[in-house]
This record gives C-alpha cells, sequence and structure tokens, in this order.
C-alpha cells in the first residue's frame, strides 16, 4: 500500500522540486539585481541631472548679467548721444550738466559691474570720451555756439559699438554653452529614460515567467494530489497519513470503513489519538521476526510507536471478529502512513490450510512407507515420521540436504545426472517405476530399499516424492525361498536320476524280459518320473523368472528363423499327438532384441500346448505378422479351444483347465506362466483367444528392433 | 574335425551319489568293450585317475566336498592328466552353464535325470565327435 501512495505521491514531489528549482530563484534574483541596478542608475542619474540645472542656472545667470550689461552700455550710448545732440543743439547748460551727470552715474555703475578686461578697456576709453565731453560743455555755455567736434563723436561712436560688439561677443559664449548643456542634458536623460524602460520590461518579463512556471507547478501538483486522492479511493486497502505532530492529513473511504469510521466524522488535522478513539476498538498484535507477539496492545500505544517514528507491522482484531493487517511506515517528507487491509478470509483460509496439513502430516508420519519430498536440485523438503525411522536422521537434521546423502554409491554419484537428464529431456527412466535399490543408514549400514519416485507440481516448482521401504526383510525371505527351492529340486532330482534311470533300465530290459502288466507299470512309474522331473525343471525356472535371476542374452536377430527351429524341435512331438505344424509362408519377418533359448522356450511350451490339444490329424498353424512396432506370432490349433471360464486363469501357476480330462496331458500347470514372465522381460506381450468351438489361439507379441534403439526395452537394469 | 580312429576303452565315471552311480554303471555296461569305473568324490578321482588313465571322465558337477568344476579344474592344472576329455552330468542343464562348463574345459554336458538306455551311446558319440590331435 505505501508503495502505491508513494507512486501517486511521485509527481507531486515532481512539482514541489520544480516550485523549489534554481531557474525560479534565478529568475527572482534577477529581478531583484535590475531593481538595485534601476535604483542606483536613477540615483546617479538623479545626481547627473542636478548638476546639469545647476550649471544651466548659472549659464542663465551669466546671460542675463550680460543682457544686463548690454542693456546699460546700449542705454550709455543712447544717454551720450542725446548729450551729444542736446550739446549740438546748445540746450540748456542746466539740462546738458544733468545729462552729463547720468552719463557718468551709468559708467561708474557699468564699471562696477563689468569684470571682462577688454570691456573695461573700451568702458574706460568711453569714460575718458565723456568726461572731455563733458569738460567741453562746462566750457560750452561761456561759448555758445561751440559746436561738438565730429572726430570726438567719431570716437564716441566707434568705442561704444566696439563696447557692444564686445559685450555681444561675451554675450555669445554663456549662451552658446547653454545650448550645448541643454543638448547633452537631454540625450543623456532619454537614454537613462531608455535603460530604465528595457531594464523595466526584462524584469517585468522574467516576473511573467516565474509566475507562469510557479502556476504550471501548482498546477501540476494539484494534479497530482487528485491522482493520489482518486489512487487512494481506488485501492483495496484502508490509508490515513499523518503529518509529523501526527494530525490527519489524507484518508480514504476504506480506511473509514476498516477502521469502522464515518466519514463525517473526520476532517484534516485531526489528531491521531482523536482518530482513533472514534474508530472500532483494536485488539493489536504486533509482528516481531515475523511472529505475532501474544501481548496484545492499544491504539493508543500505536499511536506512542508512530510518534517515535518506527515502522511497525501486525495484527488487529476487530469486535466483529474481522482481522486486520495494519502497517505503519515513517515517509522521508515526514509524514506517517498507516494502512489497513482485511485479511479475515486470508487468516481463515490459513487456519483451515494449516489444519489440513496437520492432517495430512499425521497421515504422512503414519504411513508404513516413509515419504521424502526434494526439488529440481536434489534437496530434500520434507521428511516424514517414517522416513526417521528409516534412515536414522532426524528431519532437522536432513532437510535442504542433497538426497545423495541417502544413498550408497554408485548410485549417490550418478543422482545428480539422473535429475539432470529428467529434466533436460523429459524421458523418465526411474518415474512411476518400482525398483529396489541400495539405501545408506546413518550410522553407515546399507540396505535394500523399494523406491517409487513421482513427480508434482507445486506451482511453478516441480517436486519429486520417493516413496520408499526397507526390504530387507523380504530380501531375506526371497533368498530363503529361492535357497529352498533350489535345495528341494536338487534333494528331489537326485532320488529321481536314480529312481527314472533304474525303471529306464528296467523298461529296457536290461534286466530281462518283464510280464507284459508289470512292463505296463513299469511305463507307468517311468512316464511318472519323466513328469515329476518337468515338474521341478518348471518350479525352478519360474522362481529365476520371477525372482528376475533367469539370465537373458538379447541380441537383435531375425525373429522367423527362431521361429522356424522351434518348429522343428516340436514336430515330432505333435506328430505323437497326430497334429501337424505348418508355418504360414506369406508370413512377414523382422528384428527382435531376444534371448533365443528363452523364445524357443516360450514357442515350445505354446506349441506343445497346441499339439496336446489338437485333434488327430488337425493342423497347427504358426504366423508371422508386423503391426506398427511389434511384431505378432500367432499359434492357432483346430483343438476344442479353452473353456469360457477358465480364460482367467490361463496363465495361473498350476491352472489346468480340466483335470478330469480323459487325456493324458502330461502337463505341470506351470508352463505358460512361465512364458509369461519371459516374454515380458522380453518387453512383449503374451494371449490368446478362444471363440467356442473354433480351437484356441496363442500370440506372442514382440517389439520390433529398430537399428537405433532410444532406450532398451527389456532386461537392462540401468535405471 | 576328424572321427577319432580309437574306439573308447575306459571310462571313470565321479557322483557321491551310490544309487546313481550303480544305474550309471548298468547304463554304461551296456556297450560292449567298456571299461566302466566308478568313484564317490572329486578327490578320490585325483587318486585314481594317474593310474587308471582313462579315455574319458564322466564328472558329476554337485558334490560335497570336491565339486566337478574343481575337479576338472585340479586335472587340468596336473601335467598328467590335463588330456584327459570331461564330460559333466549334472541337473543344472541350463544353456548358460552349459556354456559355463564348456569354457571350463568340459567337452560335454549330459543332462540329469538321463535316458538310462542311451547313456552309453551318448557317451560313445561324444568320444567319437570330439577332435583328436
Amino acid at each position: 500500500m505505501t508503495s502505491v501512495f508513494q507512486r501517486a505521491a511521485r509527481p507531486l514531489h515532481k512539482a514541489a522540486a520544480q516550485l523549489r528549482n534554481d531557474s525560479g530563484c534565478k529568475t527572482l534574483w534577477l529581478g531583484a539585481l535590475a531593481v538595485l541596478v534601476l535604483m542606483s542608475a536613477g540615483i546617479a542619474s538623479l545626481a547627473t541631472i542636478s548638476r546639469e540645472w545647476t550649471d544651466l542656472r548659472a549659464a542663465r545667470a551669466d546671460i542675463g548679467r550680460v543682457r544686463d550689461e548690454l542693456g546699460q552700455v546700449q542705454q550709455l550710448l543712447s544717454r551720450l548721444q542725446v548729450l551729444e545732440r542736446e550739446v549740438s543743439d546748445g540746450a540748456r547748460s542746466g539740462a546738458v550738466q544733468a545729462a552729463g551727470r547720468e552719463t557718468q552715474n551709468l559708467l561708474r555703475q557699468l564699471d562696477s559691474q563689468i569684470r571682462d578686461p577688454q570691456a573695461r578697456d573700451l568702458l574706460a576709453r568711453l569714460a575718458a570720451i565723456t568726461r572731455r565731453q563733458l569738460d567741453l560743455l562746462d566750457e560750452a555755455p561761456r561759448q555758445p555756439g561751440a559746436r561738438a567736434d565730429p572726430e570726438r563723436l567719431e570716437a564716441l561712436r566707434s568705442v561704444g559699438d566696439a563696447l557692444i560688439a564686445r559685450e555681444t561677443a561675451l554675450l555669445g559664449a554663456p549662451v552658446q554653452a547653454l545650448a550645448e548643456r541643454s543638448q547633452r542634458s537631454e540625450q543623456l536623460v532619454w537614454v537613462i529614460l531608455l535603460g530604465t524602460m528595457l531594464l523595466l520590461l526584462a524584469a517585468v518579463a522574467a516576473t511573467v515567467r516565474h509566475v507562469r512556471r510557479r502556476a504550471a507547478a501548482e498546477k501540476a501538483a494539484r494534479g497530482a494530489f487528485s491522482l493520489i486522492r482518486s489512487a487512494l479511493e481506488a485501492v483495496e486497502q484502508g490509508v490515513a497519513l499523518f503529518d509529523g505532530r501526527g494530525r490527519l492529513l489524507l484518508w480514504n473511504p476504506r480506511f473509514c470503513e476498516l477502521r469502522g469510521l464515518d466519514p463525517s466524522q473526520l476532517s484534516e488535522h485531526m489528531p491521531v489519538n482523536e482518530v482513533f478513539r472514534l474508530g472500532a476498538r483494536l485488539s493489536i498484535r504486533l509482528y516481531q521476526d515475523g511472529e505475532a507477539q501474544t501481548e496484545s496492545i492499544d491504539s493508543w500505544q500505536l499511536a506512542e510507536v508512530m510518534f517515535a517514528r518506527q515502522d511497525f507491522l501486525g495484527e488487529a482484531s476487530r469486535p466483529d471478529q474481522t482481522v486486520l493487517q495494519i502497517c505503519g511506515r515513517p515517509m522521508a517528507t515526514g509524514d506517517y502512513v498507516v494502512t489497513y487491509a482485511d485479511v479475515t478470509a486470508l487468516k481463515r483460509s490459513e487456519s483451515a490450510y494449516r489444519d489440513q496439513a496437520a492432517r495430512l502430516s499425521a497421515i504422512l508420519d503414519h504411513a508404513a512407507d516413509a515419504i521424502v519430498t526434494i526439488n529440481e536440485s536434489g534437496s530434500i523438503e520434507s521428511w516424514s515420521k517414517s522416513a526417521e525411522h528409516l534412515f536414522g536422521y532426524q528431519a532437522d537434521e536432513i532437510l535442504q540436504r542433497n538426497v545423495r546423502f541417502l544413498m550408497s554409491e554408485p548410485q549417490a554419484a550418478a543422482h545428480d545426472g539422473y535429475i539432470r537428464r529428467y529434466l533436460q529431456t523429459g524421458e523418465p527412466r526411474v518415474l512411476g517405476r518400482r525398483r529396489e535399490i541400495e539405501a545408506l543408514h546413518k550410522d553407515g549400514r546399507r540396505f535394500p530399499i523399494d523406491l517409487a519416485i513421482s513427480e508434482m507440481w507445486i506451482g511453478p516448482r516441480r517436486l519429486f516424492i520417493g516413496m520408499m521401504r526397507d526390504i530387507s526383510a523380504r530380501r531375506e525371505i526371497e533368498q530363503l525361498k529361492s535357497t529352498f527351492v533350489s535345495a528341494v529340486s536338487h534333494e528331489l532330482r537326485t532320488p529321481l536320476t536314480s529312481i527314472s534311470g533304474s525303471l529306464g533300465l528296467l523298461a529296457g530290459g536290461v534286466a530281462g524280459a518283464l510280464p507284459s502288466k508289470a512292463g505296463r507299470l513299469i511305463d507307468i512309474a517311468k512316464l511318472n518320473c519323466e513328469r515329476l522331473v518337468r515338474l521341478i525343471n518348471d518350479i525352478l525356472d519360474l522362481e529365476k523368472a520371477e525372482s528376475g535371476k533367469l539370465d537373458f542374452r538379447l541380441e537383435p536377430q531375425r525373429l522367423k528363423p527362431i521361429v522356424q527351429n522351434a518348429i522343428d524341435l516340436n514336430r515330432s512331438y505333435a506328430h505323437h499327438f497326430g497334429a501337424v505344424i505348418e508355418l504360414d509362408p506369406c508370413g512377414d519377418d523382422a528384428d527382435v532384441l531376444v534371448d533365443r533359448d528363452r523364445l524357443i522356450q516360450v514357442l515350445t511350451n505354446i506349441l506343445s500346448n497346441a499339439s496336446k490339444f489338437s485333434p488327430g490329424g488337425g493342423t497347427i498353424h504358426v504366423r508371422i505378422r508386423k503391426d506398427g512396432e511389434v511384431v505378432r506370432i500367432s499359434v492357432r490349433d483346430e483343438g476344442p479351444g479353452i473353456p469360457l471360464d477358465f480364460h482367467a486363469r490361463v496363465f495361473e501357476r498350476f491352472a489346468q483347465a480340466d483335470s478330469s480330462d480323459s487325456r493324458p496331458k502330461s502337463g505341470t500347470g506351470l508352463g505358460l506362466s512361465i512364458c509369461r514372465s519371459i516374454v515380458a522381460r522380453l518387453g512383449g506381450d503374451i494371449g490368446f483367444e478362444s471363440p467356442p468351438g473354433m480351437g484356441a489361439t496363442f500370440h506372442v507379441s514382440l517389439p520390433i528392433y529398430a537399428q537405433a534403439p532410444t532406450s532398451s526395452k527389456a532386461g537392462s537394469d540401468d535405471p | 574335425m576328424t572321427r577319432n580312429p580309437a574306439p573308447l576303452r575306459t571310462i571313470l565315471y565321479v557322483d557321491d551319489e551310490p544309487d546313481i552311480r550303480e544305474v550309471v554303471h548298468m547304463s554304461l555296461c551296456l556297450i560292449e568293450q567298456l571299461e566302466v569305473h566308478t568313484c564317490d568324490s572329486g578327490a578320490h578321482a585325483l587318486e585314481l585317475l594317474p593310474r587308471l588313465m582313462p579315455d574319458l571322465v564322466l564328472l558329476d558337477v554337485m558334490m560335497p566336498g570336491m565339486d566337478g568344476p574343481t575337479t576338472l579344474q585340479r586335472m587340468r592344472d596336473d601335467a598328467a592328466l590335463v588330456r584327459i576329455p570331461v564330460v559333466f552330468m549334472t541337473a543344472k542343464a541350463m544353456p548358460q552353464e552349459v556354456e559355463r562348463f564348456r569354457a571350463l574345459g568340459a567337452v560335454a554336458v549330459i543332462a540329469k535325470p538321463f535316458d538310462p538306455m542311451r547313456l552309453g551311446q551318448q557317451v560313445v558319440q561324444i568320444w567319437e565327435a570330439m577332435e583328436h590331435g
């Protein structure tokens, strides 16, 4: 659950990171820097502008002053001209004197104002001329009609013009400076204004960009958050997220349901203890090392675990018997997630499974056979009580160890190879077959066991189940029986040899001619003696065939010559019963992997049976026919057939159809039983058909020998 | 294979069973001119053989003490007796066993119980069929 939560929270984290990330910060810093630059630029430009203004004001003052000077000069000149005219016109001397004084006042005034040396020089000359003029005027009243001197007038005009020119020139310089200054100030103001505008624009753009990014990140965060919410609503677990102070941040409907809460009771930032108090009362048992602790705790104790920022995993029972699995985990963000899952059904099936497992293991433990399972690598996964008895190992000593420990060489060394080969080829060599192998007891003793292995799949895992039983006792009994049978047969045969020899000599007339009745009795004794010998031979054969001690020399060879040989060997015997044996010339032929003598033994048995049951002049039909992968030899007689009620017992030991049959058949009743054992060892089948009144047909089917056999079908002891 | 030019003259039969010895003796005596000796054990046979030097020895396989194959082995180890042919008589007449006896050096194996009227002939046939050189 936590992982689901974390997965859902990933976009949220991403958005948060985006909000925090460097580029946003950079934008802010740039803005601040821009404002700072703007401010300092503003201050600098303000200083410049004020300095410019001071300069301009000074220039303007200069211009005003010079203009005043110029005005006064012009006024002076016009005064001088007025004076000149009044003098020339012979005005009253009082008026002239007044004009003269006024003129001198003006000159003095000007003299205090004008600083320019050239202008002062001119002014001085002008004053000199004026003074002279005034001197003349002082004399004039006494000399009426005295005319103004034209030269002096000229001098006065030229000096006056020069003074005006000088003043005008003086006025030109500040005006020029003023014009330049104003132009420069204007340019500077424009540059500053433009720069300020540009910086402002950049700051605005950066801010807009930053704001947009922030908005996008916030949107992503909101999206991620709603994703988490909807994910939480869909999950099967109940989930609640608390902040570092244990206040409820987020929860889903399933949480309310499992915790027995009404959703309307919950609100954001509700303290954890309050949430737990409102919910159903839980009896909680925390897990420790995978085991539920016996002591149960309360919800508030759980809250303490949360405040300690520790993980927890446990089981909680509600009063209504619902079992919850609860899990708490602190998050890197400082929050704490608690999840609840309903495990009632799981617990119930677990306990049912435990009961069943206990029952099964009780059965396994009480089974007579040792039952052991191994996995594909050969290591032991289960070990029943009987296995403990059989091998001497306790389960904890042997579990997870390789099954080789239980085998003696050479099986132990070969065992891994067996499993590997089976896993690779899928060709079972031991599966489904019982076989007898030698096992190794813990104390080093070797003992024979009967082993059956089967395969079992548990999900994707393949296991092998071995069922074993100690067959030492059986082996001993078999050995005893075998010894007994061979001892008995030898002991029986020795006297029989003497008896049959003696009877043979008697019947042969070695002891002289016998009376006819005595001869007949000797014959009967001799025939039964021979029968007894056959019986003993058959018992020995059967015992060997069934204990697997019959030696087989398997060689691939043609079948037809063997059948022909068997027919030849039995021809005279059949003739004795008035029967003829015929091999179907149209039959097939095939290669078979057989022991020639054993196969002849089987065929002889069948042919002699057919002979015995053939009516006088009857024919025994022998036929070889291929049928798919097998070849079948059929022997059909024209006799009375096999009674229906005897069909089931034909191959049983000492079974003979009709003991009251008047014809002496002199069989032992073991022949077909031996035949069946031999044919089975050759990998074939023996059977018969006998429709009422149609004679009997016995057939032997053998696998056709292929040139490159994949595996030997019979007689091989290789597991 | 050459037919044996000399007729079979002397034969020693070894068997621990006195009754069978007697029956075999009577059976073999049906062949004229055949000198039949019997004894009851392999050890006894090895004592008699240097003196008797029979043409052929008939050995029972299963005997207490020294059995037939061991007796045969002793004869093969004795330079004087190495050339005397041996025929086994046994109840164990399985093909594999017959082969084993032949491998031990027996020229033939006669199954027990035997046909007493044909035993002599059988032995003579074996004698005549033997390779001599």
